[in-house]
């Protein structure tokens, strides 16, 4: 295998050596070229190109569960940690990976995040799927029940008195909840 | 522009997200709804991964993650009013029994819930004066046939 370079722009372009691609279709029709190495973190892509022998590197691989939006979010975070890996073989530098990680997720919406949690899920890369969901966590730790309920689509299913009564209950809990 | 449909996540991927919660924002949700209820008041404190430390104003339980040897220690709330600080005088899963100057409680630091033992303790006595020799007297008793 090549080593390839995980950026994305003005990276190859004059090696005599191309670098191998896989291409991947979303449910909306986009077809991705992407750096095989990057390609493999996707533990569904991997999969499918280990089992199927009759797979060749023109094999357009269908991912119906995943939109483009979501897949530029995907490939993002699989690219720079193909970087990272790339770059210190050994142990990404903690810190670096700290930082774009935080930058990262602060640039994305919650119907973002949660559609790209439901892409990683798919597409099982269980590193990037265990961050986003600490990511969720973080967001909703502080939050209302309202906000909460909102957050996840959840409909309120108690009685008036029920949840009157439960409030009560917990309401130590109610204490410093963020005002949003 | 894009079309972007509102989808919801699976539930277990919302459980998951719940059970890397502190104990404070478990009990506030489950009043979300009857499902989230159910769930959460399942919730145990896992065995082996967690120790509580404590002193007389504060109760930290420390998870102690073997795979990659960190520390993360996290301060509880105490669901009760204090006047003169509270002390620690058994622990088991989680479950801690709890002596502050209005007597006996038994908290569950997982979910929040708490339950007073008002049976052992008269709080009349002083409890500055009580605390130093009690914990010598009471500690955790498991009975099998109710899990209890």
């Amino acid at each position: 295998m090549s080593s390839s370079i995980a950026s994305s722009s003005s990276s190859s372009s004059s090696s005599s050596k191309k670098e191998k691609k896989i291409s991947l279709k979303t449910s909306d029709g986009e077809v991705f070229e992407v750096e095989e190495p990057v390609a493999m973190q996707l533990e569904i892509v991997r999969s499918f190109f280990a089992d199927n022998e009759d797979v060749t590197e023109q094999t357009v691989m269908p991912l119906p569960n995943v939109s483009t939006a979501a897949m530029h979010g995907i490939l993002e975070y699989c690219r720079a940690h193909e970087e990272f890996r790339r770059r210190m073989p050994e142990a990404a530098p903690e810190e670096e990976v700290r930082a774009f990680e935080a930058g990262y997720v602060d640039r994305k919406s919650n119907e973002e995040l949660k559609e790209m949690i439901l892409a990683a899920n798919y597409l099982n890369i269980s590193k990037l799927l265990d961050f986003l969901t600490g990511v969720a966590a973080k967001r909703i730790e502080n939050k209302s029940v309202e906000y909460v309920r909102a957050f996840f689509g959840v409909e309120n299913d108690f009685t008036p008195e029920e949840e009157a009564n439960l409030r009560r209950e917990y309401e130590w809990a109610f204490e410093g909840v963020d005002e949003d | 522009m894009m079309n972007r449909i509102k989808q919801s996540l699976p539930d277990h991927i919302i459980f998951g997200i719940l059970g890397r919660l502190p104990g404070k924002s478990l009990a506030r949700f489950k009043c979300v709804c009857k499902l989230w209820y159910a769930f959460l008041s399942q919730l145990k404190f896992h065995t082996d991964d967690k120790v509580i430390l404590s002193s007389d104003f504060l109760v930290q339980p420390v998870n102690f993650e073997a795979s990659s040897s960190t520390i993360k220690a996290v301060q509880l709330d105490f669901p009760l009013k204090v006047r003169s600080g509270f002390k620690v005088i058994g622990s088991c899963n989680g479950l801690l029994l709890v002596i502050y100057d209005e007597g006996f409680v038994m908290w569950n630091t997982w979910t929040g819930g708490y339950e007073r033992l008002s049976s052992l303790y008269n709080p009349a006595e002083n409890y500055l004066d009580v605390k130093s020799y009690i914990e010598y007297y009471f500690g955790f008793g498991y009975d099998h046939s109710t899990d209890d």
